[in-house]
């Protein structure tokens, strides 16, 4: 349990400091097009891959790039219906909303690919 | 502020233009307005632009990392790597980016990043696939990650070039 909780920490700090370095990234590029490119880098699965291929092996790490390619099929989704929920919803509401989307196509996809 | 940064429905659009003129909070009205000046269509790299980000927006992004990081790891510990694996892709770092852009810019600039967050997901479908195929073929973590991350900035700024090339890359003019 106690390495359980170790590894979510240390996952989140390797997230959090690979967020930071894509959204440094982001904040000195324009258009806002070519930035926004960046506020979708593979920086949660950098941080999270490091910590995991250390600490549970490479086994677990291919297993979450397995799912991951679902969750990435999803993401397409949440920026395709988010684009035009912003518009209608304004920032909040509508990425809050795009959400609800992203979790419908992760899970229905991972329960189509491996029933 | 707080209503910009929610979204509400019926004055989006006059939220949208208002934006782009104002500075609510002081904090980076003057980006905003110097960007609109520009070509919306120009590739620009300003290393200034990082001291004009409040330490509050980095904390806020920082957290969200860990948040979903933290969630990741969460959800693989209990359902499995696999299934924790969908949310290495989770867009809640784009959500807050999203919600800073609209606060800080525009609704308008917020939907232009969601654009091009299109093709960094793109990308991001590239870099699974490639670090389980390079795994399953025992290349070394080091490499298969080098070669995913490179594969992800070739495939997404690949697509924005491409949307570039057809006259799609440039930013949503301003209302009006």
């Amino acid at each position: 349990m106690g390495l359980e909780v170790v590894k979510v920490l240390l996952k989140a700090a390797a997230g959090g400091l690979f967020v930071l370095l894509f959204a440094a990234l982001a904040e000195m590029i324009a258009p806002k097009r070519l930035a926004g490119v960046f506020s979708a880098a593979p920086s949660v699965a950098l941080g999270g891959m490091l910590v995991t291929a250390a600490l549970s092996g490479v086994s677990d790490v291919r297993q979450s790039a397995l799912g991951m390619t679902i969750g990435a099929v999803a993401f397409v989704a949440y920026c395709l219906v988010g684009v035009p929920l912003l518009k209608r919803w304004g920032a909040w509401k509508g990425s809050s909303a795009a959400l609800g989307v992203w979790l419908a196509v992760a899970v229905a996809g991972y329960l189509v690919v491996w029933p | 502020m707080t209503n910009d940064l929610r979204g509400d429905h019926d004055d989006r659009d006059d939220r949208d233009d208002h934006d782009d003129r104002d500075d609510h909070d002081g904090s980076g009205g003057d980006r905003g307005r110097s960007d609109e000046r520009r070509d919306d269509d120009e590739v620009r790299l300003a290393p200034r632009e990082l001291g004009r980000t409040r330490p509050r927006d980095w904390l806020i992004r920082f957290a969200f990392g860990a948040g979903v990081s933290a969630l990741a790891g969460v959800v693989a510990t209990v359902a499995g790597p696999r299934f924790g694996g969908l949310f290495l892709a989770f867009p809640a770092i784009l959500m807050a980016s999203l919600t800073l852009v609209a606060k800080k810019e525009s609704v308008r600039q917020a939907r232009n990043e969601a654009r091009g967050a299109t093709f960094g997901a793109v990308g991001l479908f590239g870099f699974a696939a490639v670090t389980a195929a390079a795994l399953a073929g025992r290349w070394p973590l080091w490499a298969a990650l080098a070669a995913a991350t490179a594969v992800w900035a070739v495939l997404s700024l690949g697509c924005y070039l491409l949307a570039r090339a057809f006259g799609a890359g440039g930013d949503e003019p301003p209302a009006g």
